[in-house]
């Protein structure tokens, strides 16, 4: 299997975020959840705009890629958004795209929450800790946490663990070309 | 809180009840003493991986102005919020690999339910009982979460420690802040969605922060319950969590199957060697071949090959043939084998960076050839040792030490820990196992009767 949480991390450490379309629903969940977050304390500004931008990517694309093939009932919006906010957080700090690849591992490994509960108090309570868990979790390896570098694709990752017959490749799909976090696209239903 | 039974199952107020209910009774004597041996050891594996600078610098990433000891250790003197200090003290006690297993589920329960009791256990209102209750509950909890959703759980990929963890490292942090009834519940609730834990963090740092944020999770699960109460109600996420963590075969009988009479925690074995368990008899075996050749005077440089037979979950959990850190080393059988035939004891330096890399113990690694064989049980193993093309030494472990069926005694859990809280310039191990079995009669805070922890500039 490629390099699936490697070639996101390149991305989100380098890619010039899009100025297009307005942010699509799930991109626009994580940029008013990180607001509410300790992402807020992280850069400066322009830091953290750029990350809210590349975060909002990297999460319509993991739900992109999730798509319906979810077991066990787990939250694919809660998995879009800990990545995602991982994503935007190591943007923000500028980690180089080796510590962002372990900063999203370490959020992948965190995804929770149950998809039944989406629209509840108890649902509110979980996104908000998604996106908590994918903020500290790039910190935590900015400060040195060593984790692995595939905890998307690898044989016992989040894609494998949440949904094994959906493909983390699709992830890519036009990674650089097309922004699936804009309003409108397909991928953003 | 939802009070209907599920057809099938138990909800969050009747586990909630459950817990509570056996709060208040004494621990029986056999739950006691299997606590008390289960908090002295994770107490000094925490105690001895706080020399490791992957603790060091979790803790001082975590340090702050106000809050409690980050850690049991002297060698982290940082104070920080609770639920960092919940995170690095279930980091360091699951980070050597050094603690303790569940055979059954292959659950290591301590460390998250250390780190919670480390974080919340402190101040008038906790004496040695609530404490040494909390810890023995949470523990006993996981476990049987664990026994619900095994194996399926595990096969399917997911850190088993970490997701069941969780819940019970909540159960000791909402007793030990002494929350009520549907409190409780709304704790537990609250941490069935902060589960974590995937195993393709095995082999890094990943592994052991699952425990300690676990912890951490749980100490704000135990936190945010008071105000979560009321928009909580009729939510039960019991239902959900089973059948997210095992879809196909989760038995939720089995959460308070013969709650009371039996505990699972009597079945917690504490690891005799620092890595995975299912390589321990394989140890043994090395450990024992090292003696014969001794006994022979026959250098260790003499073999040739070595056939190690196991079981199938040792290349499976513990394939790694070429690890290249210590954290790597603890996934690799043929490592730990080499380290027992080369030093004839294997401890903390055996799982080193430096003797992962050490050239005599890379030789021989890649002498030894695993070979699955599903007639041998987990606490099995045999190793066949050709040495000079001339003879061949063969030893066959029945029982793996630190198993059921042959488990560390007192004295040996005293020496593992001898070493590991000299490593962490923690009290003497005699003065911490006073401490520990002394406990269930200790007064208020007992955290703050700890034994004089030494300096490290002493």
């Amino acid at each position: 299997m490629s390099d699936v949480t490697v070639r996101l991390a390149t991305f989100t450490a380098v890619a010039v975020p899009s100025t297009g379309r307005s942010a699509g629903r799930t991109a626009a969940h994580l940029s008013t959840r990180l607001r509410f977050s300790a992402f807020e304390a992280i850069g400066s500004q322009e830091d953290r705009d750029a990350g809210a931008r590349i975060g909002g990517e990297i999460a319509a694309r993991i739900e992109h890629a999730l798509g319906d093939d979810v077991e066990g009932g787990w939250d694919p919006l809660g998995a879009a958004l800990t990545v995602g906010a991982a994503a935007a957080t190591a943007r923000a700090l500028g980690l180089s795209p080796q510590l962002t690849a372990q900063a999203l591992s370490t959020a992948a490994t965190q995804v929770s929450g149950f998809s039944a509960v989406t629209g509840t108090p108890l649902g509110d309570y979980q996104e908000r800790h998604a996106v908590r868990q994918g903020v500290a979790a790039a910190s935590l390896v900015a400060a040195g946490l060593e984790a692995p570098s595939n905890g998307l694709e690898g044989r016992r990752g989040m894609f494998a663990l949440l949904a094994p017959t959906a493909s983390a490749e699709c992830a890519l799909d036009g990674l650089g070309e097309t922004w699936l976090s804009e309003g409108g696209t397909d991928a953003d239903g | 809180m939802s009070s209907t039974s599920t057809a099938v199952g138990v909800t969050t107020t009747e586990l909630a009840d459950a817990i509570l209910e056996l709060a208040e009774r004494d621990l029986p004597e056999g739950a006691r003493v299997a606590a008390e041996r289960t908090l002295f050891n994770i107490i000094a594996v925490a105690n001895g991986a706080a020399r490791t600078e992957g603790v060091q610098r979790l803790a001082r990433s975590v340090a702050s102005l106000v809050g409690v000891p980050v850690s049991p250790s002297p060698l982290t003197p940082a104070i920080a919020a609770e639920v960092d200090a919940a995170l690095i003290t279930g980091f360091a006690a699951h980070y050597d690999d050094y603690d303790d297993t569940h055979l059954a589920t292959v659950i290591h329960p301590a460390a998250a339910c250390l780190g919670a009791a480390w974080a919340v256990g402190r101040g008038s209102a906790v004496d040695g009982r609530t404490l040494l209750s909390a810890f023995a509950l949470g523990c006993e909890v996981q476990l049987r979460l664990g026994n619900v959703v095994s194996p399926e759980h595990y096969d399917r990929g997911w850190h088993i420690t970490g997701t069941c963890g969780v819940l019970g490292a909540t159960v000791t942090a909402a007793l030990l802040a002494g929350l009520g009834r549907d409190e409780l519940a709304a704790a537990l609730t609250l941490a069935t969605v902060q589960t974590l834990g995937h195993r393709e963090a095995f082999g890094t740092e990943l592994k052991p922060f699952h425990a300690g944020q676990a912890a951490a999770n749980a100490v704000t699960a135990a936190t945010d319950a008071p105000d979560a109460v009321s928009w909580l109600s009729d939510v039960d996420a019991l239902p959900h969590l089973l059948s997210a963590l095992a879809p196909d075969t989760a038995d939720p009988g089995r959460l308070l199957a013969s709650w009371g009479s039996t505990w699972e925690l009597e079945s917690n074995a504490m690891k005799p060697y620092p890595c995975g368990i299912v390589a321990h008899p394989g140890i043994d075996a090395g450990i024992a071949v090292h003696a014969m050749l001794a006994d022979r005077g026959i250098p260790v440089s003499s073999i040739l090959e070595v056939r190690y037979r196991c079981h199938p979950l040792v290349p499976e959990l513990m394939g790694r043939l070429s690890p290249g850190t210590g954290l790597e080393a603890r996934f690799s059988a043929v490592h730990g084998v080499a380290a027992g035939l080369i030093h004839g004891t294997v401890g903390l330096h055996e799982f080193s960076a430096s003797s992962a890399l050490d050239p005599e113990v890379v030789q021989l690694r890649s002498m030894i050839v695993m070979e699955s064989d599903v007639t041998l049980d987990r606490d099995q193993a045999e190793l066949v040792v050709t040495i000079d093309g001339r003879e061949t030494l063969v030893e066959r472990v029945e029982h793996a030490r630190g198993s059921l069926a042959r488990p560390m005694t007192d004295a040996e859990l005293v020496l593992k820990a001898e070493a590991l809280l000299a490593a962490g310039h923690g009290p003497a191990a005699s003065e911490l196992w006073s401490f520990v079995t002394n406990l269930y009669v200790t007064g208020e805070d007992p955290w703050s009767r700890l034994p004089t922890q030494r300096s490290p500039h002493e």
